[in-house]
């Protein structure tokens, strides 16, 4: 884990202040820019709430670029070694398959099938008629009784 | 341990080339544990993708209790089903979004003040460090108090409609979704009030002195975690609060 443009304890001292107070200002402007997406983030959310894709495809984009900029700033991702991200990629990618081992259950439970003979689509909001057989915790409460 | 500031600066001999941070034992062990915080928080959320896409498309309604079978229904005419509580609707989301996306700002403040701490000890100035840190205490403390008297207003503070709760308190037995946002941000709370205790310490050490523009690896470390809480927060609030 070496790394050949690592900086020495020696050379810590010799840091400038105009360079550490450009870093304290770069963290003044990551800190406003996160308020702002804050602020947007829960207007975008009060306009779109009833666009679901909209919402939620916005809502995470906002999302990741706010916890981005307090991974690579904050946490100094920006300026750390390859080494970090030796930790950091494979639990991503083991979180992303973990997502998508739980995908089957998202998408093949009983409980969104439309009734028998019907070609209607599962729906978030519905105001149909429900039957026995979509309500997955009636299902449940039979067993138990 | 001695702890080595951000490479900020440029040395002559590495002016060229962009300079990376050293690593040090403790922050590889830190990013480990990040990382086993990472795989725990997804586990968590997947579980919540599971449970709110598995959720019976009649299973809230504003005129039925959650999980009332269709059997018990009086009638069905003219009810608007949900599979899950819309935002905003307070007959069947007694979340207040407005209170939240206030402490959303203030943890994003902590995290601020955690990182000018930082940035302060990194130039050898004690006395700001001591001053960032217990702003970051008391600020990650007024985060905990208003989650906990949202918890205490959801629960016991006002008498939730039907749409919410059958016994007009929002608990974590009364639906799916309750105990869903429960497990996410008690969690998540969890970690925010061990983060607390570990910045007090900090503030404790750094009034006697302890760190020096050298050997500050515990504040370095300790940030690493606030961050991360933050971060946390950041996709939770989306997650639970927004959609």
């Amino acid at each position: 884990m070496s790394d050949s443009h690592a900086v020495t304890a020696d050379s810590a001292p010799h840091e400038s202040a105009e360079e550490h107070e450009s870093h304290v200002g770069t963290y003044i402007k990551v800190f406003i820019a996160l308020a702002v997406l804050t602020a947007v983030e829960y207007f975008y959310a009060s306009i779109f709430k009833d666009s679901f894709g909209v919402l939620i495809l916005g809502l995470m984009v906002l999302a990741l670029v706010k916890a981005g900029m307090v991974g690579l700033y904050f946490m100094h991702l920006k300026f750390e070694g390859r080494w970090v991200y030796g930790m950091l990629v494979p639990a991503c990618c083991l979180a992303i398959i973990l997502i998508l081992a739980l995908y089957p259950d998202v998408t093949l439970h009983p409980g969104t099938d439309a009734p028998e003979g019907s070609e209607e689509e599962p729906v978030a909001a519905s105001t149909v008629e429900p039957t026995r057989s979509q309500s997955r915790l009636e299902f449940s409460l039979d067993l138990v009784g | 341990m001695a702890s080595i500031p951000y490479p900020v600066a440029t040395t002559t001999a590495t002016r060229a080339k962009p300079v990376t941070a050293p690593i040090t034992p403790g922050k590889v062990a830190m990013w480990l544990f990040l990382a086993t915080e990472i795989m725990f928080f997804t586990g968590l959320i997947g579980s919540y993708i599971v449970l709110r896409a598995g959720s019976s498309p009649f299973y809230y309604s504003e005129t039925y209790a959650p999980g009332t079978p269709v059997s018990e229904m009086a009638t069905t005419n003219g009810v608007k089903f949900f599979n899950w509580p819309v935002p905003y609707d307070k007959k069947v989301n007694p979340l207040s979004i407005d209170l939240t996306a206030g402490n959303t700002f203030i943890l994003i403040c902590s995290s601020v003040s955690m990182v000018l701490g930082l940035a302060a000890i990194q130039r050898g100035d004690k006395k700001k460090l001591t001053l960032w840190l217990g702003a970051t205490v008391v600020i990650g403390s007024i985060f905990l108090g208003i989650q906990v008297y949202e918890y205490y207003s959801l629960m016991f503070g006002h008498h939730q409609p039907i749409g919410i709760s059958r016994t007009g308190h929002f608990t974590p037995d009364v639906s799916l979704f309750a105990s869903c946002f429960f497990t996410m941000t008690g969690f998540h709370g969890a970690h925010v009030f061990g983060g607390v205790v570990m910045l007090f310490c900090l503030f404790v050490q750094s009034l006697r002195g302890a760190y020096t523009q050298t050997n500050h690896a515990a504040v370095e470390l300790i940030g690493l975690y606030w961050h991360f809480v933050d971060l946390v927060w950041i996709i939770l609030f989306t997650v639970v609060y927004l959609v």
